[in-house]
């Protein structure tokens, strides 16, 4: 950005004397270009540095750093002015920009259906948690009738067992058993059908 | 067949757009058009788009007019564009920019040589009152 001061700010002149004939003729500047060498009239010549007014040095200064804060504000509105200007050709605006009053009540549906689904959700969730927790019940039920069919059921074998006990043959016994034995004989002379039917023998010895 | 339009067309590598002050008119009759060109570009040679123009003579209502295109200036500064130090002035003292410092100290310092002048002339009226032109004209 240009506008950097080269040389120190031209300061109050001396008040310029009233000219008794105004100059008509300008002097041509810059006739000479860098390459052309300077005039025998100016061999000695020592150049005094430009005379500066700090104090208006200073206001200057102060004016320009607020000039050139505000112009950089500007240019980088405009900046961003053109960078939304392409994007938006490029992409197309939002729908949200475009019709506001559509998209709020686009998204006021889309809440309604969200919450509708989320009733739904719950209801359902509840109902499954109920069914869960009826049938763990069952199970209980279930399990717990298993168990005592089991018990009851071992308990029978134990009884049929202590039954049972009273026709087993010991060594005390022994002899007696073997004397019934042979005192009450079977005969194991019966036929079967094919049907499994016993056919006892017909008065049988 | 060949394209031969890439290689006629100038191209850069580097440079800048400006907005400057191209000089057109006749000899003791200037007239600057704003225009928006490469920097390395001659001053009155091709330039991107015109934006506006200034005369810097006044005219019979000693008004110097001055047109702008706002709207396009608006979109070279958004793509990057550089200003010269007249420019800045003219868009200062139309409104679109703040006012340029050098413009405030110009006429802080012009005003000042006229009250010296003022000064310096009201002293020397008082004693010599016949009639010499006096006056601070300038």
């Amino acid at each position: 950005m240009l506008g950097t001061l080269g040389c120190w700010g031209r300061s109050a002149r001396p008040p310029v004397p009233l000219p008794s004939l105004p100059l008509l003729l300008q002097p041509a500047r810059g006739r000479k270009s860098r390459h052309d060498p300077p005039a025998k009239s100016k061999i000695g010549r020592l150049r005094t540095p430009t005379p500066v007014d700090p104090v208006e040095t200073y206001i200057l200064m102060e004016r320009y750093k607020s000039y050139r804060q505000i112009v950089r504000a500007l240019r980088l509105e405009f900046i961003e002015e053109v960078w939304r200007k392409a994007s938006e050709e490029k992409l197309g605006k939002l729908k949200a920009e475009h019709d506001p009053e559509e998209h709020k009540r686009l998204m006021a549906w889309n809440q309604a259906e969200n919450d509708r689904l989320q009733a739904l959700r719950m209801s359902r969730l509840q109902r499954q948690e109920q069914e869960q927790e009826q049938r763990q019940a069952q199970e209980e039920m279930k399990k717990a009738q298993e168990m005592e069919a089991f018990i009851q059921e071992k308990e029978r074998e134990v009884l049929q067992l202590q039954e049972d006990v009273k026709t087993f043959i010991t060594q005390d016994n022994l002899e007696e058993k073997i004397e019934a034995a042979l005192n009450n004989p079977r005969s194991y002379n019966w036929a079967l059908t094919k049907e499994g039917h016993v056919i006892p023998p017909p008065g049988g010895t | 067949m060949v394209q031969l339009t890439p290689l006629l067309r100038k191209n850069y590598r580097g440079g800048h757009v400006s907005i400057r002050l191209a000089l057109g008119g006749c000899s003791n009759r200037p007239f600057y058009r704003v225009v928006a060109a490469y920097n390395r570009r001659a001053r009155d040679g091709r330039h991107l788009e015109q934006l506006g123009c200034y005369d810097p003579l006044p005219n019979s209502h000693g008004e110097k007019l001055v047109g702008l295109n706002l709207d396009r200036i608006r979109h070279w500064l958004g793509s990057g564009a550089h200003l010269t130090k007249p420019v800045e002035k003219l868009l200062g003292l139309c409104g679109f920019f703040p006012l340029h410092p050098m413009t405030i100290t110009d006429a802080e310092r012009l005003r000042r040589t006229r009250a010296l002048e003022a000064a310096a002339a009201s002293p020397a009226q008082a004693p010599q009152q016949s009639g010499r032109p006096g006056g601070a004209d300038c």
